[in-house]
């Protein structure tokens, strides 16, 4: 096709334009002695603009140097959701997960093949029955990576599942390896038994999902394994009533292996001089024993004996009441200790008899000490009359503190507080 | 709906959460306990604060739009679309987390430190905005010093190492008052000199016969008044009116004290009892570091922060100004705006005779 003036190629290119055919090759020719130079750089600009033409000067077999126009498509359109680069926790390889299911079917339209083409005609917002709905946004594509169970949990059953029986994902997505595993693994064929199994020993209902929250590493282990590991206590004499207490108290005692068990047992009835029953009755109360690092029971019973000055047999006793106190804190221990036995002239027996007072927060005892001193109540011995029992002291609520111990309004409490 | 009205601590568990969250705005104070940090404080109250919203009940869980077929017209369009909106499974608590993770809080007031006690203010979200404008105010603070005859130590504290003993027999409490005008009188004449007037000129007797005579901008510790309320040798106290203290300074005072009273003297307890507008009644105990207990006291103090009284004294005498802000204080707060042109507006104005 052959055009003599700029207008008449304009025009040309328009009515190509308008016919909605898609695939067309003109070869529009434009005799260039008759371009006005001034008039280059705007025209090629709006053909490449509006009619997607390209220009580019050519020699026509006749010699003559001719503009010459060639039709270039507009690119298909570009992914328009580029995912953020997060650190990541969970990666899978996305064709494992079949359970994706496209919801709609493709129909001609969606055919990337075809390039869509920017339609001026085209309104919108004007409602219409097959909406052109991208591909991309009908059925996402699963990231690869991310940083949250959140983005799989739409499409993974054991995920459901699992919210179901009360498992926090977000906290157990933050342990080391967890997200992972737990994507790889079936709800059925390898979580369930294992679900079964801790229902048998009497983690049930609500328990069960707390248990997995605190140690979802218990999925990860062989029916068998766990298995053995009840049994090892049995055989050491453990009630079933007890074994429940301590796999609920402790849900990692269970990941601990036989052999690491044995040890710590032995080692607390050495270093405490434990009985059997003591040791049974030690452990069922706070099981934690054999899961915490042993130097820090270690530098425990260093406090109580070198520091606050405990004898054996009284660590011992101490211990069989109260065994929490060989995992707080030492500066809590000490400082509590400190101001008990020096400020309020509490003797080592009244201590032994209410280990508890170890279990109080500081702050609380000597509030109320210092009001019970206002008042000329702070009578803890046990021999004189109208005596205050040390239990009382810190265990219960204001409220029952100020009607039955220290017997003042609880108002005149609030405002002694104030004046601390 | 519920926007005006008060909330009653049964009340708070059937309003939304959101709601909830949304009143938690303004100023308070709590009573700050010796030997924790302010911050330590600051951040014990904003966890309480985070544990009590989580736990209220959401009626509203998040929820998502599916673009799924659409089965009714599926007989003459096969492509026929429609949104639905179900429950969000990513959304859910047991999923996300936990909704409410990062307050805004802040200390509005400073001068404590790890040992002293007392009123300690915070600003809490939208209040945080303001802190800037309530510390422009310059409004005084009280303390009582609780102070001990008889020694000195290293850091003018009952637990720093004592560095001199002397005896105090020969003190008395018109002494200690006489010791403590003259102090005053010394800190007067810094109040005079902060307050960027010329001594000699005729300016600074208008504004001081009208008690307008005050220290402004950039100004060290003034103390307004000094007092002993009680003298049981070898304790005493004192009780203190102060701008821009700190407790250190305040135990370096008492030091003071004791050298002009040719003995030696350390501080046993600094304790604020009224920090601008909050004093010892409308502070929370730390049982009180609570939801229910916080929202009661927004209620209380957030007025005691309005626009009329962070003034600065000088615009407080003017009473059109004054009768202005107070009617607007009434029905609702005033907006930042309203705000900035009452005060450019008053400072603006000439001083009127």
């Amino acid at each position: 096709m052959y055009t003599r003036t700029l207008s008449s190629f304009r025009n040309v290119a328009e009515r190509l334009a308008s016919t909605e055919c898609i695939k067309w090759k003109p070869s529009c020719v434009f005799n260039i002695d008759r371009l006005a130079t001034s008039h280059n750089a705007k025209f090629c600009t709006e053909m490449k603009q509006r009619y997607h033409l390209k220009l580019t000067l050519q020699r026509n077999p006749l010699g003559k140097l001719s503009l010459v126009g060639i039709h270039t498509p507009q690119p298909a359109l570009h992914k328009v959701f580029e995912p953020h680069k997060v650190t990541t926790i969970a990666s899978i390889d996305v064709p494992h997960i079949d359970s994706v299911k496209t919801s709609v079917s493709e129909p001609s339209w969606m055919d990337e093949s075809l390039p869509i083409e920017a339609d001026e005609d085209l309104d919108i917002l004007a409602p219409m029955d097959n909406p052109p709905v991208l591909e991309q946004f009908a059925s996402l594509p699963l990231p690869s990576h991310t940083y949250t169970l959140a983005s799989y949990v739409e499409h993974s059953i054991t995920l459901q599942k699992l919210v179901e029986l009360g498992v926090d994902l977000s906290k157990v997505e933050k342990k080391e390896g967890i997200p992972t595993e737990l994507l790889k693994m079936d709800f059925e064929t390898d979580i369930q038994e294992k679900l079964i199994y801790l229902n048998g020993i009497g983690v049930a209902g609500e328990k069960l999902g707390r248990f997995v929250t605190r140690n979802p590493h218990i999925l990860l282990e062989e029916v068998e394994e766990l298995q053995a590991r009840v049994d090892y206590l049995k055989s050491k004499k453990f009630s079933d009533v007890a074994i429940s207490q301590i796999v609920n108290r402790a849900p990692y005692f269970l990941s601990f292996s036989v052999l690491r068990v044995d040890r710590k047992l032995g080692y607390l009835q050495q270093l405490l001089d434990l009985k059997g029953t003591e040791v049974r009755e030690v452990i069922t109360k706070e099981p934690r024993l054999v899961t915490f690092k042993v130097s820090k029971i270690q530098e425990n019973v260093f406090v109580l004996r070198e520091q606050l000055g405990f004898r054996k047999s009284e660590l011992k006793s101490l211990i069989i009441k109260e065994p929490k106190l060989l995992l707080r804190g030492k500066e809590h221990m000490v400082g509590i200790f400190d101001y008990v036995h020096n400020v309020m002239e509490i003797p080592h027996q009244v201590m032994l008899q209410t280990p508890k007072v170890f279990a109080s927060r500081l702050h609380k005892i000597q509030e109320r000490h210092q009001f019970l001193k206002s008042i000329n109540r702070d009578n803890y011995d046990s021999t004189q009359p109208q005596y205050i029992p040390l239990e009382k002291l810190s265990r219960v609520p204001d409220s029952i503190f100020c009607d039955e111990i220290a017997k003042k309004p609880l108002e005149e409490y609030n405002a002694f507080l104030k004046t601390l | 709906m519920v926007k005006n009205m008060a909330i009653v601590s049964k009340g708070v568990k059937n309003i939304l959460r959101t709601e909830v969250f949304d009143r938690l705005n303004g100023h308070f104070a709590v009573y700050k306990p010796a030997d924790v940090l302010p911050g330590q404080v600051a951040s014990r109250v904003k966890h309480a604060l985070l544990r009590d919203l989580n736990e209220l009940p959401d009626p509203y869980p998040e929820s998502v739009v599916k673009i799924v077929p659409d089965e009714a017209r599926l007989d003459h369009n096969p492509n026929a679309l429609t949104a639905l909106s179900v429950p969000s499974l990513a959304g859910h608590p047991l999923v996300k987390g936990r909704k409410y993770k990062s307050l805004r809080l802040r200390l509005l007031s400073e001068g404590h430190d790890l040992k002293s006690s007392g009123v300690m203010a915070l600003a809490l979200q939208e209040g945080v905005e303001r802190v800037d404008f309530y510390k422009q105010a310059r409004l005084p603070s009280q303390y009582i010093i609780h102070g001990r005859l008889g020694f000195a130590t290293f850091s003018h504290d009952i637990e720093g190492t004592i560095v001199e003993k002397s005896t105090y027999g020969h003190v008395t409490q018109p002494k200690i008052e006489k010791v403590l005008s003259g102090l005053l009188r010394m800190s007067q004449k810094d109040i005079i000199r902060h307050s960027g007037v010329n001594i000699q000129s005729q300016e600074a007797y208008e504004l001081a016969s009208r008690n307008l005579l005050q220290p402004s901008g950039d100004i060290p510790c003034l103390l307004l008044d000094l007092r002993c309320s009680k003298f049981e040798p070898p304790d005493f106290e004192i009780e203190v009116h102060c701008l821009r203290e700190s407790a250190q300074y305040l135990r370096k005072v008492i030091n003071d004290v004791g050298l002009f009273l040719k003995t030696n003297a350390v501080s046993i307890k600094v304790r604020k009892i009224q920090e601008g507008p909050f004093s010892l009644d409308n502070c929370l105990l730390r049982k009180d570091w609570r939801l229910d207990p916080i929202l009661d006291a927004l209620r209380t103090c957030n007025p005691l922060m309005s626009t009329y009284k962070l003034l600065p004294i000088e615009l407080q005498k003017d009473e059109l100004l004054a009768k202005r802000l107070v009617k607007d204080n009434i029905s609702k707060d005033i907006t930042q705006e309203e705000e900035r042109c009452f005060v450019h507006r008053a400072e603006s104005a000439p001083l009127k005779e």
